[in-house]
């Protein structure tokens, strides 16, 4: 399998602080790919990194070979690699439909927009019922799947989703487990980044542990389930 | 002519001050959304405006064309003008300081703002200029006691027509869509493939070309030019926004209608020396009572 996506220790800092401290991964294309790890272990970090809103200090992001590690974002968006962010980050003053179009800004020819936002209304039908209604007022499980559909208006190769069950009812997050799973098999790339262990090993193939900007462990998500030890030591705390 | 009516007529003048106002403070207003900044130097902009469409008015007048045809050259050169320089000063005085503190952007605007009057006034000698187009600027029609000139129609008509046109490109176009997107969320639009720092500088060249319109109308509207014209008009204009709600685009077009009509009853009432205390009373009371405006948002920091 070839490597879609290649981070080689890389460092970012927040003015002083450094969050991450040289981490390596990888992910190959058509895996789905679990980072993991508690409460400011710099998961979100890491994304941030590779989709270029917070740039490296040091190291080396390559998306499908090429370095990517000092492209501005929107370019890096523009190859085919979206980022999910953490919070859902929807535009709440703008309608779903204003929203999806906005997922779709490198797409250029409106018979392909139109084709994606019917592939998001077929994916998450209460999108579709709702399309003229302003984001701001859905519920916090409509407003994931907002920010997933908005994510895959553009075609990407990989999606990087951060914290997709923050704050989610588990049947809704067992719902989009099962979204993710069915793109995955239409052969998406997907990066998680997950709180939720369980969730995140279930689905996942691989899986990486983060803390405090390390990685500390990696492995086989199959693997690593049976480690729960391991696990509770990383991770804060049972989350099952 | 009842006392009525002569409040009628203050409206009616109201009316056609508060669109100037109304197009200034959208400029302002779109800035703030965006970035977050007060662009001291806007109401500068608006003064090169009415300097620029002047220049080339008599650049071609005086060669002998037809006033109305001139005064089209004027305002399509003035545009053009203030959205190189918009375009200009937010590259190279704002963009570095981007992620700098707010306050550091601010003392760059004024900075801005005094080397924009300074160039003008040495080049004027801070004398003021007099726009005389050969139209009478007296004619007009009656509507029972009240009188409306011709030109306050069409100024106020372009002043409409062409906050129209930004209200659909803000709306439905995919550049205005991103203007709004960026408004609530920059990091976010660019992981949508967005480039920020392209949308930004949209932002100030619509601006700016809004502000080289209204420039061109009070010129026309007024017959002179100072170098320190912007200046008041800048804080009006400010004011205005602030009333409607700064970063809301409604709110910068009703806002300024409303500083107009409000400015221009209260001299009715208080006399034309308390013109201008009426009206940063009016911004002191707002930032007090409503400090959010008509239509602003609650959620945005203020400085
Ligand atoms: N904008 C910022 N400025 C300064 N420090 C930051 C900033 N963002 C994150 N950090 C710090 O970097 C470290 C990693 O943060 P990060 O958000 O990547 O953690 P995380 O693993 O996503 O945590 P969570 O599960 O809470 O979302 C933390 O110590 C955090 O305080
Ligand atoms: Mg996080």
């Amino acid at each position: 399998m070839e490597k879609l996506l290649e981070v080689e220790q890389v460092e970012t800092c927040y003015g002083k602080v450094k969050a991450l401290k040289g981490i390596s991964f990888s992910v190959e294309e058509g895996q789905i790919v679990a980072l993991l790890g508690s409460n400011g272990a710099g998961k979100s970090t890491s994304l941030k990194t590779i989709s270029g809103i917070t740039p490296a200090s040091s190291g080396t992001v390559r998306f499908m070979g090429e370095d990517i590690t000092r492209l501005s974002a929107h370019k890096i968006a523009a190859r085919g690699l979206a980022h999910i962010p953490e919070g859902r980050c929807i535009f709440k003053n703008m309608t779903i439909r204003e929203n999806l179009l906005l997922g779709a800004f490198t797409v250029s020819s409106d018979a392909e927009k139109k084709r994606a936002m019917d592939y998001v209304f077929d994916l998450f039908p209460i999108l579709g019922e709702r399309r003229k209604q302003l984001a701001g007022t859905l519920s916090g499980g409509e407003q994931q799947m907002l920010a997933i559909g908005r994510g895959l208006m553009a075609h990407p190769k990989m999606v990087m989703l951060d914290e997709l069950s923050m704050g989610l009812a588990p049947i809704i997050v067992q719902q989009l487990a099962g979204v993710i799973r069915k793109l995955n098999e239409a052969g998406l790339t997907v990066l998680l980044v997950e709180q939720n262990a369980k969730m995140a090993l279930a689905l996942a193939d691989y899986s990486y542990i983060l803390s405090t900007g390390s990685i500390v462990l990696e492995g086989k998500s199959a693997e690593l389930q049976h480690n729960s030890d391991v696990i509770k030591a990383y991770l804060g705390g049972d989350r099952k | 002519m009842s006392v009525f009516d002569i409040y009628i007529q203050q409206i009616v003048n109201g009316l056609i001050l508060g669109s100037f106002y109304a197009l200034i403070a959208l400029g302002y207003s779109m800035v703030y959304g965006i970035i977050k900044m007060l662009n001291f130097a806007h109401g500068d902009i608006y003064m090169f405006g009415a300097f620029g469409s002047w220049a080339v008015f008599y650049f071609f007048a005086n060669r002998a064309g037809a006033e109305w045809a001139c005064l089209l050259f004027g305002v399509l050169a003035a545009m053009c003008l203030c959205a190189a320089l918009g375009f200009l000063i937010q590259r190279v005085a704002y963009r570095p300081l981007f992620d700098a503190p707010r306050l550091s952007l601010m003392i760059v605007a004024i900075g801005v703002s005094l080397v924009l009057e300074n160039a003008i006034m040495m080049v004027t000698n801070g004398d003021s200029v007099y726009l005389n187009l050969g139209i009478n600027m007296t004619a007009g029609f009656r509507i029972g006691h009240v009188s409306v000139k011709w030109i306050q129609l069409v100024l106020f008509l372009i002043a409409v027509v062409v906050m129209v046109g930004l209200t659909l490109l803000i709306n439905y176009t995919k550049w205005g869509q991103a203007m709004r997107a960026v408004s609530e969320d920059m990091n976010t639009c660019r992981l949508m493939g967005i480039n920020a720092n392209k949308v930004i500088a949209l932002t100030f060249i619509i601006g700016s070309v809004l502000a080289a319109i209204a420039g061109t109308m009070n010129g026309v509207y007024y017959g002179s030019l100072k170098y320190d014209m912007g200046y008041m008009m800048g804080i009006k204009a400010f004011t205005a926004a602030v009333i409607g709600g700064i970063g809301s685009i409604p709110g910068a077009m009703l806002g300024g209608i409303l500083l107009g009509v409000l400015e221009a009853l209260g001299t009715q009432i208080c006399g034309s020396a308390w013109k201008d205390v009426f009206a940063f009373g009016l911004l002191i009371l707002m930032l007090v009572f409503k400090p959010n405006g008509i239509f602003g948002l609650s959620e945005t920091e203020r400085m």
